[in-house]
């Protein structure tokens, strides 16, 4: 991950919070044992925990680091550090990091936040603290008896010099509009910037495409129908490489010319069941962003698609949904979920309860009820809305008949 | 009461006091204690089945509690509806900035929060969090239908009351009163088939009944007719046509389910299995395997829509392999 390889090394390669940088190296230098503590706050991702180290280094420290996911009870705590505090010779120059402290002590730290004022009140050797807020009472506890270092998030300017220095050593193409995107998302959290970064370059980031949309157009319908005519694994692969969006955006454009093809129902079932899978990665990557799995995905779903429809004829096409049930979606959806929303807030439900249990009962209610639609109009529900329900109601009815 | 209210049975005929709760009797009592000491009110989790009072009671409690102006400081919020935890976390923050600005004379705020454990496990830590920074101002109300889909942290910082099933008896009595004040014919057969139909979900029993009525009585015929309009049966018919494996229409009715009238993935696999079992397939077990499949790649997947086309295409496959013909 990029955000690993460019973890800077040394204080001098940090961007922006000078003031607090420069600040905990003085103090670095200057700890005594006996001295205080030292708490460095701020918002994610702007180089807290990374001043740390960096600072360390230059003095040649060895950081014991330890986070709120490793240890919250006292014990726990005391174990993954009583070596290190107990004998200094063992261990040669150590400093504890105690990162994002906020999140040792929920309600059931068991002691250890005792622990760490005991620790604070009494180290042989730095004792150093990471926080994203100090309103709760027990960072600011912590605060009173620590030197506090803040931190705050970078201009955007900072983030985007930084961000192009990457572009640079990775020879990554980015257009400026995408850049800016991802600094003004960013706001000014670095590490996060440097994500959708390596994000971005690995096509995972949707962007405005610079090429004409035309073009654009033709050259997937091209990579698809190749995908779709290839004769081996191979060309399949190159294929599949080779067309110009993102994967989630594959998988929906296999899956818009799976369902819209004639096919047997064998077949149509192990390609969807391939294509399933492939969703599968996607769903992963975008939730863990572990975005190595990427390498996976092409390879699953080229070869899982042509030894499923090996044969088969299928015709590219760009929309999963017939043009009549395309309609409806464009007329109604949206009314029925205004519906949804308004009518769930008087009768204390969620829309997803009102489309299970009331929709075609309450359209069929008020299409018996004198004076319905005038009612809705006087909640304030407009009139598109109640056309939209009114109709259904009609419709309903002669159904019924 | 709004006019909405007074139109469907359902809200009108809602139980006001705790009392008035149909056979949750245990539960009812355990409340009614809460109530005559609030102030040692810890947080509650409801669990039970749809339309069994969840709500309901909550609503009850709190205007117990809260007295006449209960709304102003009673917030209800659905996980569903709710755009991720912030959402929740802004709308929780706000309510109890405005609430504190009155001075009146009220123990705290309270915070329903319904289909709880609709919510990520990363969600609900995080509201874990946002129900230890709020806890001097608000109480929380948790609904959901299984407590196991609860963060064990959540749990144990709540008094969990576990609904039961509403039995038949109930929900008809309940039925033949609201016909009785809404002046309704009908028959005792029929409101056993609305009870068999919804399953003791009080909810979608009274929708079925004021539908029934609203047509013309309340006879097993019209209530057979109404039930045919709904959800159940459109998944029902999306079934037996992926049984047949008549892929593209059921499939269009799919998305004319899920994205125009709205019904969630997950109510659909709901129905889905239930309409599966029913129709006592031999291979049944693959089927089962099949939903189980795609139950989970419909939570881990990217697209849904993907998950459940691929599930109705595998029902092509297993109706065939069973020698499917048809439901009716």
């Amino acid at each position: 991950m990029w955000v690993e390889k460019y973890r800077p090394a040394s204080l001098a390669k940090l961007v922006g919070n000078e003031e607090a940088r420069i600040g905990f190296l003085k103090w670095l230098r200057s700890w005594k044992p006996g001295g205080k503590a030292a708490l460095l706050v701020g918002p994610p991702g702007i180089g807290k925990t990374a001043t740390v180290h960096a600072a360390a280094n230059e003095l040649s420290y060895d950081v014991i680091e330890l986070n709120a996911s490793d240890a919250r009870t006292k014990e726990k705590l005391q174990n993954a550090l009583g070596p290190s505090i107990g004998n200094q010779a063992l261990s040669g120059k150590p400093m504890i990091l105690l990162d994002e402290v906020d999140g040792i002590f929920g309600r059931n730290d068991y002691g250890g936040m005792e622990f760490v004022m005991e620790l604070m009140e009494n180290t042989s050797v730095p004792l150093v603290m990471t926080a994203n807020a100090q309103d709760s009472p027990k960072i600011g506890k912590i605060a009173y008896k620590a030197e506090v270092f803040r931190f705050q998030r970078l201009p955007p300017r900072l983030v985007e010099l930084y961000l192009r220095s990457i572009i640079e050593k990775e020879h990554v193409k980015l257009d400026d509009e995408s850049l800016q995107s991802i600094v003004l998302r960013s706001r000014g959290d670095v590490r996060s910037a440097v994500n959708d970064l390596q994000a971005a370059a690995f096509g995972l980031l949707e962007f405005e495409v610079e090429v004409p949309e035309r073009d654009r157009m033709a050259t997937i319908n091209q990579a698809f129908q190749q995908l779709f005519d290839a004769t081996n694994h191979v060309e399949a692969l190159l294929a599949l490489d080779s067309a110009p969006v993102d994967p989630k955006e594959k998988v929906r454009l296999v899956f818009a010319s799976l369902v819209s093809s004639s096919l047997d129902i064998e077949t149509r079932a192990e390609a969807l069941e391939a294509l399933s899978r492939a969703d599968e990665i996607v769903g992963r990557i975008r939730r863990t962003q572990e975005w190595r799995q990427l390498r996976y995905l092409n390879t699953i779903l080229a070869i899982g698609l042509f030894n499923a429809i090996q044969g088969k004829r299928l015709q590219f096409n760009a929309d999963p949904v017939p043009w009549e049930t395309k309609l409806r979606l464009w007329n109604e959806a949206k009314y029925f979920a205004q519906l949804g929303r308004t009518l769930g807030a008087i009768l204390s439900i969620s829309r997803k309860q009102f489309a299970e249990a009331y929709l075609p009962y309450f359209a069929l209610i008020l299409a018996k009820t004198e004076g319905g639609e005038k009612m809705l109009g006087r909640m304030g529900i407009d009139e598109s809305t109640i056309k939209v329900i009114a109709k259904e109601g009609k419709k309903l009815l002669e159904a019924l008949r | 009461m709004s006019e909405i209210s007074e139109l469907m049975w359902v809200e009108k005929y809602r139980p006001q006091k705790l009392q008035d709760v149909v056979n949750q009797r245990a539960i009812v009592e355990r409340l009614s204690s809460i109530v005559k000491s609030p102030a040692s009110m810890p947080h509650l989790l409801f669990a039970g089945p749809p339309g069994t009072g969840k709500t309901t009671c909550a609503l009850a409690l709190a205007r117990t509690i809260l007295g006449e102006p209960w709304r102003d400081y009673t917030l209800e919020l659905n996980a569903s509806d709710e755009r991720g935890i912030n959402t929740v976390r802004e709308r929780v923050k706000t309510f109890a900035r405005y609430a504190t600005q009155r001075g009146i004379n009220i123990p705290f705020r309270v915070i329903i929060l319904d289909e709880a454990d609709e919510m990520t496990n990363d969600a609900q830590t995080a509201l874990r969090r946002i129900m230890e920074e709020t806890s001097r101002f608000t109480r929380f109300v948790l609904i959901c239908n299984y407590s196991s889909g609860i963060i064990e942290p959540i749990q144990s910082r709540c008094a969990v009351f576990r609904f039961s099933r509403l039995e038949e008896k109930d929900v008809v009595s309940y039925m033949t009163s609201i016909c009785k004040k809404e002046k309704v014919r009908h028959t005792e057969e029929a409101l056993s088939k609305i009870y068999e139909l919804t399953g003791g979900d009080m909810r979608h029993a009274i929708n079925l009944l004021q539908t029934s009525a609203f047509i013309g009585d309340v006879s097993i015929e019209n209530v057979e007719k109404t039930a045919g309009i709904s959800s159940r049966s459109k998944v029902s018919e999306i079934i037996d046509l992926s049984l047949k494996a008549n892929f593209k229409e059921a499939r269009n009715k799919l998305v004319v389910l899920t994205e125009v009238y709205g019904l969630s993935e997950r109510d659909f696999l709901k129905y889905a299995t239930e309409e599966i079992f029913k129709l006592g397939l031999p291979n049944a077990e693959h089927a089962a395997e099949a939903l189980a499949k795609y139950d989970y790649r419909l939570i881990v997947g990217a697209h849904p829509e993907v998950q459940l086309a691929a599930l109705l295409a595998e029902l092509g496959r297993i109706g065939k392999d069973a020698g499917y013909r048809g439901s009716k």
